[in-house]
């Protein structure tokens, strides 16, 4: 994944949230919310385009990429993690929760935030917006393999699964770190048939769902 | 010379039972597994007649997640053959070479077949077999199993290395994990919980672990020698045992449990393990899996040469199997296809074996004319006539259509299109609580139910494997057919395929029902994971399908000259006895059999002495149901023009119906009772089957007795 400075990471952030409010998101919008110059935000849209975040044809529109989205989700949901946990937990004022997790959002690692995830959520709390039962898909940057369609590809990141089902998956070959590719869906929508190294496998969608794997 | 047992093991798919026919030809022999009767072939080296080769169940792994792989690995630690052949699929080798990783640490004394070099050099690969053989550090024989290539090398390789001593043979699982590897053998070797496989020696660990990074480098070399009388476990290197230790392997832990493991040395087993997944943040397992593939990467990376590799992704050239996919797999297509590749099976067994059937049938007549002008004894005559040829000739006519279901069943399987129907039928079957994978034994079933019984030895759940194995008596076998071309051949002469396929739906429905039914009450629970290989296809050779086919077919012909034989000659005995008796009359003993439970078959439409006969005779064999009404309508050859005009079309369907449906034939019954090891459960089957066809008989026959007096009335 292309780390982005934690500058560049609030950039991104700003264009996912404009994107909610309108249509098109444009470098004058960007420029105005975040009260920079528009000549910086020029430079940081290039900086994007270049980590294939967005797309942006000359005096267009700013349009964010899949894993744009992906990324700008993350940053905003850290965001609101962090605050969160800042006001419930630690019983910080709302304002200094908010300045404060802007900047800590961009240096925590994922194993941080996975444990105040789980904190979080073994005391039932909640983050504004999110779900806290599919962090996973912001902390990996990764998709179900369930969730990819015929022609996809993805590199395997987590197996989920527990047991003997893990067990199995992996000893079939499906490790971390191999690329495996959506061959076809059964007529009736499930199982699913994968390209994997060398070989064909299928499985349910319920299996696959266990699978978390980064889109190529 | 000492006789010597080399086992033959792969997974699926890789070639391994071509292999295994091409080594030992003709000299194979099916047999039983000791302890759990599953069958088992076995066979004599073509070129070393003193090496016996095992044929062991195809498997991916030793975790034995099914009975098949259940067997295979009990063999291994069990038995502890002197060599194991391992058939690699060189088009595959990454996941093949897992299960060699797994035999190498359990110090098996390992021969690589590697093979389908053929199918690797299509998908552009070039196996360097000598590298290989060198980096593992065993023999490794280039073959190709199909042309019989290799074969002689592979003989001779195997009997070169029948005595050789295992190499230690260590993955490098990462310093953290060999430090906890070399303190549980120190442990192992301390308490002799021993551990050494055939003059293994084995090496005590240095007090510094930390040296330990690379693999065979041990600076130390005192030999522990184990106390073999203190020997507790079956001899296994300590290092497999640490192994499956750190990986809470369980019947390693029962085993040294029960040999005086303390709770001290558990609990510190334990705290290893959370010291182990606190670091990686995984279960010990999955890392250790993880290791040994990485350690295969670094394998294959020096092995296989590729050409045109797309950068970071999945060698793109689109192979043939992929195309036939994309048509046979297709969302539209496959249903369609599927139901027509059903349809040819059933097509290609009845018209072309009704072909060869007439011709039979033909000969059988002339023969019977010929034999009853030269036989003047009279009961000789009737025993010849009317026992051996009106009784057996009655279903020997069948034997080319059930060798010709045989033949498209091995052809489907030799393909790879079985698994096919296994992923298109999985939504399907789920419906009904099964998985995909029940449909091989159910399609099996139309064979036969013996084999189609043992073939859910490949369902990993238990209840899968029960719901399956109660209901493929619906699923209407090759020795059912004969009735149905009986009297659909009698009663319904225009519509014979429309009746007999209606017959093989109903059984489908029936199974489907009480798969439901059984789902829900007697075998609840999750439904079971389905991870399923896709085997790339393969053009099945003449050679492969024609042994696979008279494996099964001969079956039936050894049954046919044994058993249904020896029935047959019982019911013509029965047939003139008391003496005095008109052959096969009511008052014979066989008529007064069947007259005495007639009457439960009244309600059906067929109850009559002979039907009933038929049926409880049909309980040794199915074959044996048209035999008996050859006998005791003491017909010689036109066993068809006497049924009709003794049965009405209604009661002859009924009467498929209860063919179709009832109890189970005695080698299906005994096949049940050895693979749920429970007698009970075979008498299960024999009761609910029958009222299951009682029930289905019924409803047809007087609802259709109904309907008909309904519309004789507009």
């Amino acid at each position: 994944m292309h780390r982005l400075s934690s500058a560049n990471q609030d950039y991104l952030e700003t264009i996912f949230l404009l994107a909610q409010e309108e249509e098109s998101v444009r470098a004058t919008d960007i420029a105005n919310r975040l009260g920079v110059s528009k000549a910086s935000v020029n430079q940081a849209i290039k900086t994007l385009k270049d980590a294939g975040f967005v797309i942006n044809e000359r005096y267009g529109p700013v349009k964010l990429t899949e894993s744009g989205r992906f990324e700008a989700r993350r940053i905003h949901f850290l965001h609101h993690l962090i605050k969160d946990f800042m006001i419930s937990t630690l019983n910080i004022r709302d304002e200094i929760a908010e300045k404060e997790a802007c900047q800590i959002e961009h240096v925590l690692g994922n194993q941080t935030v996975k444990a105040i995830v789980n904190y979080m959520r073994n005391n039932e709390m909640k983050v504004k917006h999110f779900d806290l039962d599919q962090v996973h898909e912001f902390l990996f940057y990764a998709k179900r393999l369930s969730e990819l369609k015929v022609g996809d590809q993805g590199v395997v990141k987590k197996i989920e699964a527990q047991g003997d089902l893990k067990r199995r998956i992996m000893e079939m070959g499906v490790i971390k770190g191999d690329v495996v590719e959506v061959l076809g869906v059964a007529p009736m929508g499930d199982p699913i048939s994968l390209r994997i190294g060398d070989y064909n496998l299928s499985l349910r969608l319920k299996e696959a769902d266990n699978i978390w794997v980064e889109v190529l | 010379m000492d006789s010597k047992r080399v086992a033959l093991i792969g997974n699926p798919n890789s070639g391994k039972t071509t292999l295994f026919n091409a080594l030992t030809g003709s000299t194979q022999q099916t047999g039983n597994w000791p302890g759990v009767t599953v069958e088992k072939k076995s066979g004599r080296l073509l070129q070393y007649k003193e090496i016996e080769l095992i044929d062991l169940p195809g498997t991916y792994s030793l975790g034995a997640y099914s009975e098949d792989e259940l067997v295979a690995k009990r063999y291994l630690l069990d038995e502890r053959p002197d060599a194991v052949i391992d058939v690699i699929d060189a088009s595959n080798l990454k996941r093949n070479l897992y299960l060699t990783m797994l035999l190498l640490e359990m110090g098996e004394n390992v021969v690589l077949a590697v093979n389908m070099l053929d199918a690797a050099k299509n998908r552009n690969a070039e196996v360097d077999v000598k590298m290989l053989s060198t980096l593992l550090n065993v023999p490794a024989v280039p073959t190709i199993g199909v042309r019989g290539k290799g074969m002689q090398q592979l003989a001779d390789q195997t009997r070169e290395n029948l005595d050789r001593k295992s190499q230690s043979f260590r993955i490098d699982y990462g310093h953290e994990i060999e430090h906890h590897l070399c303190k549980l053998e120190r442990m192992l070797h301390r308490d002799n919980f021993c551990l050494h496989s055939q003059g293994h020696r084995f090496l005590r660990d240095q007090e510094e672990p930390h040296g330990f990074g690379r693999h065979n480098k041990v600076s130390d070399e005192t030999v522990v020698e184990c106390d073999d009388n203190k020997r507790a476990l079956p001899a296994m290197p300590a290092r497999y045992l640490a192994v499956k230790i750190l990986e809470n392997n369980q019947s390693v832990m029962h085993r040294l449990k029960e040999n005086g493991l303390t709770e001290k040395q558990l609990e510190d087993i334990e705290k290893d393990r959370e010291h182990l997944e606190n670091i990686f943040k995984e279960d010990v397992e999955s890392v250790m899996i993880e290791k040994r593939y990485g350690f295969i990467e670094g394998i294959v990376k020096q092995v296989v040469t590729k050409k045109r590799i797309k950068e970071g992704g999945i060698n793109h050239k689109i192979n043939v199997s992929d195309t036939i996919d994309m048509v046979v797999l297709n969302r539209y297509l496959a249903i369609p296809i599927f139901l027509f590749i059903m349809f040819l099976m059933f097509q290609i067994t009845f018209t072309l074996g009704g072909l060869f059937a007439d011709l039979f049938e033909t000969a059988l007549g002339s023969l019977s004319g010929l034999i009853g002008s030269g036989i003047t004894h009279p009961l000789l005559k009737s025993f010849v006539l009317e026992g051996v040829l009106g009784g057996l000739g009655s279903i020997l006519v069948f034997v080319p259509n059930i060798f010709l279901l045989f033949l498209v069943l091995s052809i489907l399987e030799d393909s790879g299109y079985m698994a096919r129907g296994a992923y298109l039928m999985d939504g399907l079957m789920r419906k009904i609580g099964l998985q995909g994978k029940s449909f091989i034994p159910m399609v099996t079933g139309f064979g036969c139910s013996v084999p189609a019984v043992m073939a859910t030895r490949t369902l990993e759940s238990k209840n899968d494997r029960m719901i399956t194995m109660m209901v493929l008596n619906f699923m209407s076998c090759g020795a059912k057919l004969p009735v149905y071309v009986l009297f659909a051949g009698a009663f319904f002469p225009q519509n014979e395929t429309l009746v007999v396929i209606s017959l093989y739906l109903l059984g489908i429905f029936a199974a489907v029902l009480m798969a439901k039914i059984f789902s829900k009450t007697l075998f609840p629970g999750e439904n079971t994971p389905f991870v399923l290989e896709l085997p790339p296809y393969r053009i099945p050779t003449l050679r492969g399908v024609m042994i696979h086919m008279w494996d099964r077919g001969s079956e039936f012909l050894r049954k046919a000259g044994t058993l249904i034989f020896a029935v047959i000659i019982l019911i013509w005995v029965l047939s003139n006895l008391p003496s005095g008796v008109a052959y096969a009359s009511q008052e014979s003993y066989i008529g007064q059999l069947g007259s005495l439970v007639a009457g439960i078959f009244k309600p059906l439409g067929f109850g009559t002495w002979e039907a009933a006969t038929a049926l409880i005779f049909g309980i040794v064999a199915k074959e044996v149901v048209v035999a008996t009404l050859g006998t005791v309508y003491s017909t010689q050859g036109n066993l068809a023009m006497t049924v009709q005009q003794l049965w009405t079309p209604l009661a002859a369907y009924s009467f498929m119906i209860m063919t179709l449906l009832y109890t189970p034939c005695i080698a299906t019954l005994s096949a049940i009772r050895r693979e749920t090891r429970s007698t009970l459960w075979m008498i299960f089957s024999m009761g609910y089957s029958f009222a299951v066809a009682w029930v289905a008989s019924f409803l047809f026959y007087q609802l259709g007795g109904l309907i008909l007096s309904l519309v004789g009335k507009l």
